[in-house]
């Protein structure tokens, strides 16, 4: 399907809703995302942002409502065949495989195509370089050989992020990549977004870190109470009556 | 089918029903507390049931009367059970070891009552072992009642216990959202203590209800824990109402398919049941959020 | 795991490995030679046995992480599929042996398809009930199986006295033994193995990064059931009498356990390790103490203590030990600031020093 990419569908909800018990998480979320665009997903906590992340990337079955990414319909589907449509996500806490190497965390992303390369060694020295090429991008290729749980937090965010993009998504969803991290560290993982994004990558970032959301986004969605409530460009959320209610009002 | 058959079945069902439900809700209680799936449950309960036997055979005295030791002696074994064993696993593999342990604990069990009291199948002989009473059409063993009697009382004792104590209260917190109710000041490691004690209690009740009636033998506690089992995944994981639930629909099935198809095959609707629970909901059909994911 | 060096250098530890495994198979198949009676060596032919069916579990203990406690289902089935196949359908014993392996397999499929839509807790309640229920039905059905009375095994080579009987079936247990470690060890170094790896440490994580995890744990299930078939007929074939309490046994699923875990899963030949150790103190106190119930407090207490103080295996847990006696490598010593910074100049990557706590709890401290 050949569209222009300014007029290609990106991931769209519509009327998405997920209830747990009485809660109701997401509530009739509608949502449109730019393409190409750094889109930010904010909002209070307990707004909905990341169970509607799990709906949208098949973690978790929507009550009802549906969920489109590129026009083809991804509603309920396993997340394995939501990463094999391209979307990639990290999750709030950075969850990584402890007892293997950094190397071989990277190295599950790989895109096997087909039944035979199943029973292939797991050192394809492709796969092991495109590996190594994601390791260096996020700065974490001297510890190739550690044991995933041995690293810092830190390491660990970026040792995920590296795994995400082995997988080589179109659309990246981040869930507070932010969360739990030094300032510096904030700042390249800033960097390598603005990066990736300019290689032609759509993200998704849910944040709380306001001076990263800000800097960082083309377009800003504001959840409160699981639905969106407001939308635009940073600056003009920024200054929205309605978002700053839904931060300081009850 | 014959009607005065078919009530008879069905009130049979009940009071089998009931003695299911308070085991169940006993399996429930260590895996809500702690998320241990507890192998070991119906092995306590055959020990109970053992002990029981023996205390009347000692004695002479009512096996009944046995409760008093048993009760207090199996909640301490929780206690120490919770604290010294079940504490010591790491928390990431917790369920998974936590079924080892407890199925070790199981096999010992089963091996020490074999050693103890040999293979032999053993059978309490009271003077109102073959009574029964008559109840519109109905005739029902008198063990039976009383079996059902304890286990409905023990149940209410414990929904009371749940419901209206601060400790109830404080184990429903810690069942529900254990990082919470430390927040809020609840000693979690003590209430999952005293929570496994009154789990193990439950089998101590089931075990001496057991022996007024059945033949017990070592191996007998792998024809409970299956079905037992299944009740839980059937209420669904984690839910005492959802087992108690569960426990009395696939009693009163058990008990009505006897008529057709003999007591074995009778036993295999809890299979059946919980291969229906996989397929179409495997969190269980009768509550239980915490089978979600574990 | 791939190593730190990829230079095809011959280091002495390799050739230690290679003189030990070389010594081990030749002990292994020279065993029914150096055996001191036909008791010994029927013996030796149980902890083979054992090995095979620890292995065949630890296609899906080892690999995906889930436990199953009812293994013995798919013993229990390749016996009685072997045994009826022969008795009922007259088939030649090696091909009804094979055929059976390959109906265990398919009858896999359904049942894994079911029991994998669960996890964990749950995941071993079902794997119970299955044996239980198997044993129930093979129990009852005693029109085609015998029932408690047992089934008898024609034997594949009628004319083979005792010894020769046991020392052909040592062989073939042997061989397909290598074949499961064959298979075990294909699985392990290939892609399919790396992302059921993936699927033990966090199977949620491994799906969002595109492993089918569903697919995959369903056929790493099917070639487990199909491996403990194969031990399973092979047994029926060399013992010649099936009942179905000793077929569909708790005991035997838990010792398929007890030996994998105890050798160390994540260890190609951990499960054969442990076979060994276990099955032979098994076969010991049947000797010493009879046929009491105290095997059952034995395995017990053993099982307990492994997942109590050795859940990796009794190997990284002898290393621990030892190293507890080694002189340490770091040591309480007073250093300034600057020569901690030199120091750790000096050494890239993590911090420097022995792994002190386990991943696990550094992991915990971190969430």
């Amino acid at each position: 399907m050949t569209t222009d990419v300014t007029t290609r569908e990106s991931l769209a909800t519509v009327s998405l809703r997920k209830t747990f018990g009485g809660v109701t998480a997401v509530d009739d979320a509608t949502v449109t995302f730019h393409e190409g665009k750094v889109n930010a997903l904010i909002g209070p906590n307990g707004s909905g942002k990341t169970t509607f992340f799990n709906c949208v990337t098949g973690m978790i079955k929507p009550d009802s409502g549906s969920v489109s990414y590129r026009g083809a319909d991804i509603t309920g589907r396993s997340p394995h065949r939501v990463a094999r449509a391209g979307i990639g996500r990290s999750f709030q806490l950075c969850r990584i495989f402890p007892r293997m190497t950094v190397l071989e965390n990277v190295l599950v992303a790989h895109r096997t195509h087909g039944l035979a390369s199943l029973l292939k060694g797991a050192r394809d020295t492709d796969e092991i370089e495109r590996a190594r090429h994601w390791l260096r991008r996020v700065g974490i290729d001297h510890l190739e050989h550690s044991e995933a749980a041995d690293i810092s937090y830190g390491q660990q965010k970026l040792l995920e992020l590296a795994g995400v993009l082995m997988a080589e998504p179109d659309l990246i969803m981040l869930d507070e990549p932010a969360g739990g991290v030094n300032p510096a560290l904030i700042g390249r993982i800033g960097t390598l977004i603005r990066e990736l994004n300019a290689e032609g990558r759509t993200f998704v970032v849910v944040e709380h870190n306001m001076e990263m959301v800000m800097s960082l986004s083309d377009h800003v969605i504001v959840f409160d109470r699981g639905r969106p409530i407001a939308e635009g460009p940073p600056s003009e959320v920024q200054s929205d009556p309605r978002v700053l209610e839904a931060y300081l009002g009850v | 089918m014959d009607g005065s058959l078919f009530l008879q079945s069905l009130v049979l069902g009940i009071l089998l029903g009931g003695l299911y439900a308070l085991l169940a809700a006993g399996l429930t209680l260590y895996f809500g507390i702690m998320r241990v799936v507890m192998i070991a449950h119906s092995a306590f309960l055959i020990l109970a049931a053992y002990l029981a036997w023996f205390f009347h055979r000692e004695t002479g005295i009512d096996p009944l009367f046995s409760l008093v030791i048993t009760v207090p002696l199996f909640f301490a074994v929780g206690v120490l059970m919770q604290r010294l064993l079940v504490a010591r696993l790491r928390p990431i593999t917790l369920t998974m070891m936590s079924v080892l342990l407890t199925f070790a604990i199981a096999l010992v069990i089963e091996g020490m009552l074999g050693f103890v009291f040999s293979g032999t199948q053993r059978r309490i002989q009271l003077g109102y072992s073959g009574a029964s009473i008559e109840v519109f059409g109905a005739r029902l063993a008198v063990v039976k009642l009383i079996t059902f009697a304890l286990a409905a009382a023990s149940l209410a004792a414990l929904y009371a216990i749940m419901k209206y104590t601060r400790f109830g209260q404080a184990l429903r917190a810690t069942i529900q959202h254990k990082e919470a109710a430390q927040l809020v000041g609840i000693k979690t490691d003590r209430v999952a203590g005293y929570g496994f004690g009154l789990g193990l209690a439950t089998a101590a009740i089931g075990g001496t209800a057991l022996a007024l009636d059945a033949t017990i033998y070592p191996s007998l506690h792998w024809h409970w824990i299956g079905p037992l089992m299944a009740i839980i995944v059937v209420g669904g994981l984690g839910s005492i109402p959802g087992a108690a639930i569960a426990a009395m629909v696939l009693g009163i099935g058990q008990s009505l398919l006897q008529i057709p198809m003999g007591t074995t095959w009778a036993q295999t609707i809890f299979y059946v049941a919980l291969f229906a629970t996989l397929m179409l909901r495997p969190q269980g059909f009768f509550g239980g959020r915490l089978a979600q994911r574990f | 795991m791939l190593s730190a060096s990829s230079r095809p250098r011959v280091s002495k530890a390799l050739v230690a490995k290679g003189v030990v495994f070389v010594a081990c198979a030749a002990a292994l198949l020279t065993f029914p030679d150096w055996a001191p009676n036909p008791y010994i060596l029927s013996a030796g032919i149980v902890v083979l046995s054992y090995a095979v069916l620890s292995t065949s579990w630890n296609f899906v203990g080892g690999f995906t992480g889930y436990i199953s406690l009812g293994h013995a289902a798919y013993f229990g089935l390749g016996a009685y599929g072997t045994a009826l196949l022969v008795t009922e359908l007259g088939l030649p014993s090696f091909v009804a042996w094979f055929v059976a392996g390959l109906g265990v397999a398919v009858l896999a499929v359904p049942i894994g398809w079911a029991a994998l839509r669960v996890r964990g807790a749950s995941f071993v309640i079902v794997s119970i009930a299955l044996v239980l229920i198997l044993l129930l039905v093979f129990q009852s059905w005693s029109g085609l199986t015998g029932g408690s009375n047992g089934l008898v095994v024609p034997r594949p080579f009628p004319d083979l006295l005792r010894p020769e009987h046991h020392r052909t079936f040592f062989y073939l247990f042997a061989g397909l033994l290598a074949v499961t470690l064959l298979a075990w060890w294909l699985i392990d170094r290939s892609r399919f193995g790396m992302g059921l790896k993936a699927i033990r440490e966090d199977e949620d994580k491994a799906e969002a990064l595109g492993v089918p995890t569903y697919a995959y744990k369903l056929v790493v299930f099917v070639v487990s059931a199909f491996f403990t078939a194969l031990g399973g007929g092979m047994y029926a074939l060399w013992f010649g009498d099936l009942d179905p309490v000793f077929q569909f046994s708790i005991l035997i699923g838990s010792y398929m356990v007890l030996m994998a875990l105890l050798g160390g899963v994540r260890q190609l030949y951990g499960p054969l390790l442990g076979a060994v150790i276990v099955g032979s103190a098994l076969e010991y106190f049947k000797l010493e103490f009879g046929d009491t119930q105290f095997h059952l407090v034995a395995t017990g207490l053993l099982l307990a203590v492994v997942v109590l103080f050795m859940p990796d295996g009794i190997i990284p847990a002898g290393t621990r030990l030892v190293e507890r006696f080694k002189p340490q490598r770091s040591s309480i010593r007073e250093m300034s600031a600057a020569d901690l910074l030199a120091r750790d100049e000096a050494e890239p990557g993590p911090a420097p020093g022995p792994r002190s706590t386990p991943p696990t709890e550094k992991e915990e401290a971190k969430r």
